[in-house]
């Protein structure tokens, strides 16, 4: 299994999307392992993957396999009566722009407007208060009760819009906003409508004073123990940071936008983070350049040494009389190398500009690096660049006045990115400069023919002991006084042999220390 | 595909009452939640195993241990057709009790949703004699102090991460894994809800909605119904008519523009998916709804919604066809509109994942007769995944997907090959069934959704 697995995996590179595939058309002409079922990978394959399992069921009428669900029954008479057979099909297809003449066809609200629908409270209550039998009582039919609670909220929603705009115009006057539950309070209050007010608007749907104070009355109180409006389009949504699964159609607001749906502000904030992400680009920029800068001249300086070393080599193996042709030929190498070398940039009390010229690197004089970002003419507005000029103006001036603090002031600029150094390694006493302790040498065994004498022990990295049979920078054997002639010949025998000198150094006789 | 486990227990008559039910010795009623025993399945004559999701007493009888009701899980298939039923219902003998540590468990979770005293005082008393029974097995009593605190823990989520965070998950898990609203009426059909909706407060306790067909407004007693549709004068939805086509017609609906609208069909359609979040507000969205029309006007048969500018390139977010109007091939009718409305804009989508068991089957349907159709065409030579997604506006992840699902996609000599043999692609196309209901792309009358012209209107 594990061989069929391995033999697959080579094969799991994503299929390349632009790439013209051929279509086989014999049936035979492919081999059935030839066939790649589910292991190309892909972005979509765990997405896939958390897809529910289809569970299915034999049906026993068609016998076919199906996914079983719940019964779909008829409501059959009441619904004939419910819903009056009485639509007429426009040639034209229902369009807002069709029915701009004729608003109500517009949403399917109801006939004269009527939205609020009577809830389980309100009629029980409408039945309680139409079975009272008190002198003065007057019934009252469900149609006027739902239109006079309509109008309630209609009344009481406008009046609270007009409070609530007027708080929220002295809180911004006083530096503040209006919180969520300050607004869902305004909302739910009842007080901005005062009852006659109330009365009045209700006294054109009945004209019965005992109804209409009844009525109020009962909504004051069901409002009171709802504490929301009882429109559901006057409700507030809920809180945006409120997590509770069970309120829902929050708005969607920036913070807590779900991970999934991210989207992208076109605003002050937005443009001022793409700023700062420049900056650091641009930073991070002269920093390579710097590294690559380093590299290169370690490169030069190791291209340099390998001349020498193969000079050298020449100067001593090769016969007298090509002598002059070996100096001529390094002269000019010499030529050649100091003609392509870069001029140095001047470091010393001076700027080093990097990412042509949109950037510099100073030292403040409280020996803090500063860099100096100057913008791109071509990628940003030519006000923001004058700006920016100042203030690099300004940097220069200040550094030639000699202010102290004059990067620190910038450092609250955002045109100013301040560089900070790494922070100094701690002086540490490195692990392998150390020698072990004889005690704990003794325990080592050298391969034969190997003295102790003549090596020196170091702890090498990991912790492992290594023992050195020459100074791995002057090349000199290590011996010990008494066995000087044997040592001699160890060096004599390497120093032809340019790799087993190598091996010497640094293997083998390393051991778990 | 399930068939039932235990035969033996097929032909077993359901007794008449949960009184005649005769109980075997070493079973106790009532019955553990987490229990798993054999099950008559939706009042037929097959038993399937079940696993205990809650339970409650009767409410006319109550504190009768035969009459308690249970809510159970059939295990071979989906939740939707998770159901409360009754002792008479079970196979008694094949009871298995849940394991110790599972009874500890369930206990603070039944109390968490629990709002009605008399009843978390009947929870209590349960958990008083399944707790004797756990000591009884043998279990310490310290593992279930720690269930219990564990669920009051629950109560307070960290607000920050409460989104995300495992154990709100899984309380919200715990109190949806009974349907709140058991069935609805919604037009001319009564019918069984399939998941948990979360409804405002007020209908807690409702088990029943009446839905008006027109506005999608949702009452609790049909006389509020019948007065809503008295005051209902328009018989078709809001919005906008994109397409019409004999008795089929879409309407595109704006959420913003139609927000009650647009939040009705959520709640109704929650209640038939189960992947479906209604955290965010509709403004996002544009709704598509699939109507049939009669001399009853707009009959709302299914809908998707689709985002209104989706930064991952979805071209729907949720599909569904409402139950009485499956099988009909209006599912295979909602995917390919989705699609046509995607080749008029020109751009390549793909459905928000994850789907349904229902959604996957409807969608690699499509996929597969979409792609076959184009690979069987003889004189075809070579073709990119790029030129199928091109033709087809189907992601070119999903048509891969779908090739490899139809073991199409070969290796060969280093190189992908697609196999097309002519009897391979017919017995495949025979699998994915046929088209369903057509879309005639030239009857869609539809300009892409413009934020900056939506923009400019709002300000006017």
């Amino acid at each position: 299994m594990a061989s069929l697995a391995q033999q697959r995996s080579y094969r799991n590179r994503p299929i390349e999307v632009t790439q013209q595939l051929s279509i086989v058309r014999d049936p035979n002409a492919i081999a059935e392992d030839q066939i790649v079922s589910r292991e190309v990978s892909h972005a979509h394959k765990q997405l896939d993957k958390e897809n529910e399992e289809v569970l299915t069921k034999e049906n026993e009428k068609t016998k076919q396999q199906e996914i079983p669900i719940p019964e779909v029954l008829k409501v059959g008479l009441r619904y004939e009566k419910d819903y009056k057979p009485s639509y007429e099909q426009d040639e034209r297809y229902l369009r807002s722009r069709a029915t701009a003449g004729r608003p109500e066809l517009e949403t399917p609200t109801t006939a004269d407007g009527v939205e609020y629908d009577l809830d389980n409270d309100d009629e029980d209550w409408l039945k309680k208060y139409n079975s009272s039998k008190k002198e003065s009582h007057v019934p009252l039919d469900e149609d006027d009760f739902e239109r006079m609670l309509w109008k309630l909220e209609l009344a009481c929603g406008e009046a609270n819009e007009r409070v609530l705009a007027v708080t929220a115009q002295q809180a911004q006057e006083k530096g503040s906003a209006l919180s969520y539950q300050d607004r869902c309070a305004a909302l739910a209050s009842t007080s901005n409508l005062p009852k006659d007010s109330a009365v009045e608007v209700l006294a054109e749907i009945v004209n019965k004073q005992s109804v209409i104070v009844a009525v109020y009355e009962y909504w004051v109180e069901k409002r009171k123990s709802t504490q929301k409006p009882c429109l559901r389009r006057l409700q507030p949504p809920p809180a945006p940071n409120d997590t509770n699964p069970f309120n829902v159609f929050r708005p969607r607001e920036k913070i807590h936008r779900p991970q999934t749906r991210r989207r992208r502000e076109n605003d002050v904030a937005g443009y001022e983070k793409l700023l700062r992400a420049r900056d650091s680009l641009v930073v991070a920029r002269a920093a390579l350049q710097l590294t690559q800068r380093r590299e290169t001249r370690k490169h030069e300086i190791f291209e340099v040494e390998r001349a020498a070393q193969k000079l050298l080599i020449d100067l001593r193996h090769e016969p007298k009389s090509e002598m002059e042709r070996i100096e001529k030929e390094a002269k000019k190498e010499d030529e050649e190398r100091a003609k392509k070398e870069l001029p140095e940039l001047p470091i010393k009390g001076k700027n080093v500009a990097l990412c042509d010229g949109h950037l510099e690197i100073f030292k403040a004089n409280d020996n803090t690096w500063a860099i100096v970002t100057e913008p791109d003419e071509s990628e940003i507005i030519a006000a923001n660049k004058r700006e920016k000029q100042a203030l690099l103006n300004k940097n220069k001036r200040s550094r030639q006045q000699k202010e102290a603090e004059d990067a620190k002031k910038h450092k609250a600029g955002k045109e100013v990115v301040l560089y900070e150094p790494p922070p100094e390694i701690p002086d540490i006493e490195m692990l392998f400069a150390k020698i072990p302790l004889g005690s704990a040498l003794r325990r080592f065994q050298l391969p034969l023919g190997q003295l102790k004498e003549r090596c020196k022990a170091r702890v090498g990295r990991c912790g492992r002991v290594i023992f050195d049979r020459k100074d791995p920078i002057s090349r000199e054997a290590y011996y010990c006084e008494e066995d000087d002639e044997g040592s001699f010949d160890l060096n004599n025998h390497h120093s032809n042999n340019v790799t087993d000198d190598w091996q010497a150094n640094f293997d083998p006789y390393a051991f778990l220390y | 595909m399930v068939k039932p486990k235990d035969n033996t227990s097929e032909n077993k008559k359901r007794p008449k009452s949960n009184d005649e039910v005769i109980v075997p010795r070493d079973v106790s009623l009532p019955l553990d939640v987490n229990s798993r025993l054999m099950c008559r399945f939706r009042s037929g004559d097959e038993f399937y195993m079940v696993k205990i999701i809650e339970k409650r007493d009767d409410p006319d009888k109550p504190e009768n241990a035969k009459h308690v009701e249970y809510y159970v899980h059939y295990e071979a298939f989906n939740r939707r057709l998770d159901t409360w039923v009754s002792l008479m219902d079970f196979d008694l003998g094949t009871l298995e009790k849940p394991r110790t540590k599972e009874v500890a468990d369930a206990q603070p979770s039944k109390e968490d949703g629990e709002k009605d005293p008399k009843k978390k005082k009947q929870k209590r008393e349960n958990n008083e004699k399944n707790d004797v029974k756990v000591e009884n097995d043998g279990v310490a009593a310290e593992n279930k102090m720690k269930g219990h605190g564990g669920g009051h823990g629950n109560a307070h989520p960290d607000p920050e991460h409460a989104e995300f965070d495992p154990r709100a998950l899984q309380e919200h898990e715990e109190f949806t894994k009974v349907r709140n609203i058991l069935s609805i009426e919604l037009g001319n059909h009564e019918m069984d809800t399939w998941y948990f909706s979360p409804f405002p407060p007020e209908y807690n306790g409702t088990k029943k909605l009446y839905f008006c067909e027109y506005t999608l407004a949702f009452f609790k007693r049909k006389e509020q119904l019948q007065r809503h549709l008295k005051k209902c004068t328009v018989q078709h939805p809001p919005g906008e008519e994109i397409y019409r086509n004999g008795k089929i017609s879409f309407f595109e609906i704006d959420g913003k523009k139609h927000k009650m609208f647009c939040q009705n069909l959520c709640y109704l359609a929650k209640l038939f998916l189960d992947h479906k979040t209604l955290y965010y507000d509709v403004d996002l969205f544009l709704f598509y709804v699939l109507c049939e029309w009669d001399e009853r006007g707009y009959h709302v048969v299914g809908y998707f919604s689709k985002e209104k500018c989706s930064e991952e390139g979805y071209n729907l977010a949720c599909i569904l066809t409402l139950p009485p109007y499956q099988r009909k091939g209006y599912g295979k009718l909602l995917i390919a509109f989705s699609y046509e409305l995607s080749k008029k804009e020109g751009k390549v989508g793909t459905p928000e994942r994850p789907l349904s068991d229902l959604g996957l089957v409807s969608y690699r349907g499509y996929w597969t007769r979409e792609l076959l159709a184009l690979l069987a065409d003889p004189n075809r030579q070579f073709v990119s995944i790029k030129d199928l997604s091109d033709l087809t506006m189907i992601k070119t992840e999903d048509i891969i997907t779908t090739l490899q699902h139809l073991n199409l996609l070969a290796y060969q000599k280093g190189a992908y090959v697609i196999c097309a043999a002519p009897d391979l692609i017919q017995k495949h196309l025979k699998n994915a069934g046929g088209p369903g209901v057509r879309v005639d792309a030239k009857k869609i009358i539809w300009t892409p959704y413009n934020a900056d012209k939506e923009y400019e209107k709002y300000r006017g």
